[in-house]
């Protein structure tokens, strides 16, 4: 019966799978080494997937409404930069400079969303010269030698804690609430999942669909804007090495992981075991002195596994279920 | 075919199934939607794996996992989607995937070229092999799906509801080609919901209703209307004439509109409570007119006033917003979201309208209502839309709009390709939304259709008012008279 289910409701099947190849994942890495299992481990782990958790959330509405943004690695690298620059340390300049970061990025991609929207462009291509703009803006304003340092706040956003939590993971847990039910509840969220499915038809049934294109980008900057601030914070300088093009690659293996389509099948949700996933492969990886190249091959192989796990050709497919007697 | 059972999720599509056919015939297979037509034809071809029973080929059990191996034993299957390629030429598409090679394994394209334009030439059609597919009509298309099957030497030849597009003179061509494939010994299924071909073409007549054979019968020994209540399992009212009715005020006036494409000076009035029938041939920019109404097209120049009050439509979501409804006649790719739930195709336009956070189990319950008054058949609103039949699709759409509100309601073709008793239904539902005070504009090539439900009918030839008819004025000659462009302006009621 429970069996049924699974294999009858997609989005129930996407979250068994995650929390299996979760408890799989770990508990492979505990047999190697057991003290990666120990709660502080597990807390640190949680705290490193943040920034890739937010931008895979923006990353996740794109790919749901049929798009893909290439963008986000370049924006998360111009915030960490421009953060660290303008606020120098200060706390009195942390609000504005918030402020104002959250406003480029709305800027920035409610600037690709209008042009895909309005001209067609295939938002492949507009977010991957978005990127490159951004980048050569970065470069532009830095010189190629990142300053500034970020202020005590912004630290305790990064990298503080409340007892033994992390105060990114709690800005995270708020964050991720509101966005699932922004994306369940609120029809410019809703939406997105129609728009995915079939453009046309989310048209001709009374979507505003070239203002919800402008929105869904945007609303990825923001993400990726929140998710440079989180890391300016822990990493307290400005740095090339924040964000980037594997960043970018990673949001978008987090939302194929978590189960999203490009034709708005799938859930937003799944953006967070999603990243979770490759956050901690990569940890693991690193911790057995695995070089990157290593946790490339290994990335690769888990989406190629969860993806066929979902189109259901394996694991609960209907043969083996028969020979079950289901 | 015997024994023939599937079983989707919920659903049993076909129940020991048997039909039979001969070479040098024409078996008509008629049914209503979802009576489990176009699933035995995907189990004859290979597209649907049986869960039981066998098939046999001259004699022969045959076991098909795919549409090559159902083509490789002599079926060719010409589904009501046409599957041509539209950006390869039309020699390209005759021999996809089959194409002469070279020892150098390029294509050998003269080869290509000499065995279409033989091909095409014996059908009688003057097509160019290098034509591409996408630059011909619906009818030529049709046509060279055709020419495809003759090219591989199809013993069976399966027609899913080929004329669904086709002009009566295209309809002629067909009708004598198919003559022809007879003559050579060639089997034919037909699949038609239109009566008069389902007689005139065929030999023998197979019956399917809810997924069982009901009976085979020859041609000759059924009539009309013993073969709608076969389908049906009852009797039906096919005839189903729109009662006069009071009409209210103007609820919409179009003041010589210019839309897109063709349409040009367009002035028509809509009452409430009315239908207003626009008839037209393809290309008449009938569907451009509809289309300007609901914003996705805004007009040129012209004025519109929706209830007394001037009303421009710059996007569909305004129009709706403003209280206009738009059923387009493609059904698939311009109203409906396959892979999602019946609650979730018909509540969108309403969280749009609303402007308020979704809440699901108010719009079930509202759906679950509208849903029971338009007798939606499946297993439950959280049924996939894909798995429902034509008609149900029509009506989860027309569910849409009732459920959001409106106040005029546009619709492009009601009930093409959906069978007679649904479509009794869908004229009943359109009635009783005119007693609520709504206002319709129906467009349809079916002139019978537009005669019987509508009050009043206005022609459009060229992007271009033609004649406008009273019910009692209106008859097949006249209105198709003004279609073709024969000015003959009768004052009508408006």
């Amino acid at each position: 019966m429970l069996l049924e289910r699974i294999r009858n409701d997609r989005n129930l099947k996407v979250m068994v799978s995650l929390l299996l190849m979760i408890i799989l994942i770990l508990g492979i890495a505990g047999m190697i080494t057991p003290r990666l299992l120990q709660p502080g481990h597990l807390i640190e782990l949680a705290r490193q997937s943040v920034p890739l958790g937010i931008t895979a959330l923006g990353q996740s509405a794109v790919i749901l409404s049929g798009g893909i943004d290439l963008s986000v690695g370049s924006i998360v690298t111009m915030t960490n930069i421009l953060a660290a620059d303008m606020i120098r340390g200060r706390d009195n300049r942390t609000i504005p400079v918030v402020l104002f970061l959250l406003a480029l990025g709305i800027l920035i991609g409610g600037t690709s969303g209008f042009l895909i929207a309005k001209t067609g462009i295939p938002p492949m291509v507009m977010t991957f010269a978005m990127s490159s703009i951004v980048r050569g803006g970065d470069l532009l304003y830095s010189g190629g030698a990142p300053g500034g340092r970020a202020s005590p706040m912004l630290r305790f956003f990064g990298a503080g804690r409340v007892g033994p939590v992390p105060v990114s993971v709690i800005i995270f847990i708020i964050l991720a609430i509101l966005v699932l039910f922004w994306f369940k509840k609120v029809r410019t969220g809703r939406s997105t999942y129609f728009l995915g499915n079939n453009f046309r038809a989310a048209k001709y049934a009374g979507v505003p669909v070239e203002r919800r294109i402008v929105f869904i980008y945007a609303f990825s900057a923001t993400m990726a804007v929140l998710s440079g601030l989180i890391f300016s914070g822990y990493i307290g300088v400005g740095s090339f090495e924040v964000g980037g093009e594997a960043f970018m690659l990673n949001s978008v293996a987090s939302a194929v992981i978590g189960g999203n389509t490009f034709l708005g099948i799938g859930n937003i949700a799944g953006a967070i075991p999603g990243a979770f996933i490759i956050t901690l492969i990569n940890s693991i990886l690193r911790s057995l002195g695995i070089a990157v190249t290593g946790q490339h091959i290994m990335q690769g192989v888990i989406i190629i596994v969860m993806v066929v796990l979902y189109t259901g050709q394996i694991g609960f497919s209907r043969k083996k279920l028969k020979k079950a007697g289901g | 075919m015997e024994n023939i059972g599937k079983t989707f999720p919920g659903v049993k599509a076909l129940d020991d199934v048997g039909i039979e056919l001969y070479g040098g015939e024409v078996l008509g297979l008629v049914g209503e939607n979802g009576a489990g037509k176009s699933t035995l034809m995907n189990v004859l071809n290979g597209i649907v794996q049986p869960d039981e029973g066998k098939i046999y080929v001259d004699g022969e059990e045959k076991e098909f996992s795919s549409l090559i191996e159902a083509q490789n034993s002599g079926i060719a299957y010409i589904q009501q989607e046409l599957n041509l390629i539209d950006e390869l030429s039309v020699q390209e598409n005759l021999f996809l995937g089959k194409e002469p090679l070279t020892p150098f394994r390029t294509i050998k394209f003269r080869e290509l070229f000499k065995k279409t334009q033989e091909v095409l030439k014996s059908l009688g059609l003057n097509i160019s092999p290098r034509e591409k597919a996408g630059n011909l009509s619906l009818a030529k298309k049709q046509m060279v799906e055709i020419a495809k099957a003759l090219l591989f030497d199809a013993k069976i030849i399966v027609m899913d509801e080929p004329t669904s597009s086709l002009t009566d003179e295209e309809i002629n061509v067909l009708y004598k080609l198919i003559c022809r494939m007879r003559e050579e010994g060639k089997g034919i299924i037909y699949i038609s919901h239109r009566m008069e071909e389902i007689f005139s073409f065929t030999d023998r007549i197979s019956v399917l209703r809810n997924g069982a054979c009901v009976g085979s019968k020859s041609t000759k020994e059924i009539d009309h209307d013993g073969l709608v209540r076969m389908m049906a399992g009852r009797d039906v009212e096919e005839r189903f004439f729109k009662e006069e009715t009071q009409t209210g005020p103007v609820l919409l006036e179009l003041d010589s509109i210019h839309g897109q494409g063709k349409v040009e000076d367009v002035s028509i009035q809509l009452r409430k409570g009315e239908i207003l029938g626009i008839g037209g041939l393809m290309g008449s920019g009938r569907t451009e007119l509809l289309e300007t109404i609901f914003g996705i097209f805004p007009p040129r120049e012209g004025r519109l006033t929706l209830d007394g009050k001037p009303f421009k439509p710059t996007s569909p979501y305004q129009a709706m917003d403003q209280g206009i409804a738009y059923i387009p006649e493609d059904r698939e790719s311009k109203g409906l979201f396959l892979d999602f739930s019946i609650l979730a195709n018909v509540s969108l336009t309403r969280m749009e309208k609303d402007k308020s956070l979704y809440n699901e189990a108010n719009h079930r319950i509202s759906i679950d209502r509208v849903s029971e008054k338009l007798g939606i058949v499946a297993p439950g609103l959280d049924s996939r839309v894909e798995n429902l039949s034509g008609g149900n699709r029509q009506k989860v759409i027309l569910a849409r709009w009732i459920h959001a509100g409106m106040k005029v309601l546009l619709v492009n073709e009601p009930t093409r390709g959906i069978d007679v008793g649904t479509k009794t239904e869908i004229y009943k539902l359109l009635y009783d939304l005119n007693k609520q005070g709504v206002g319709i504009i129906v467009v349809s090539s079916e002139l019978t259709e537009l005669l019987m439900i509508s009050d009043r009918i206005v022609t459009l030839y060229e992007g271009q008012l033609s004649g406008e008819f009273s019910r009692k004025e209106a008859n097949k000659e006249v209105v198709l008279q003004a279609m073709t462009g024969k000015k003959e302006m009768v004052t009508g009621t408006g």
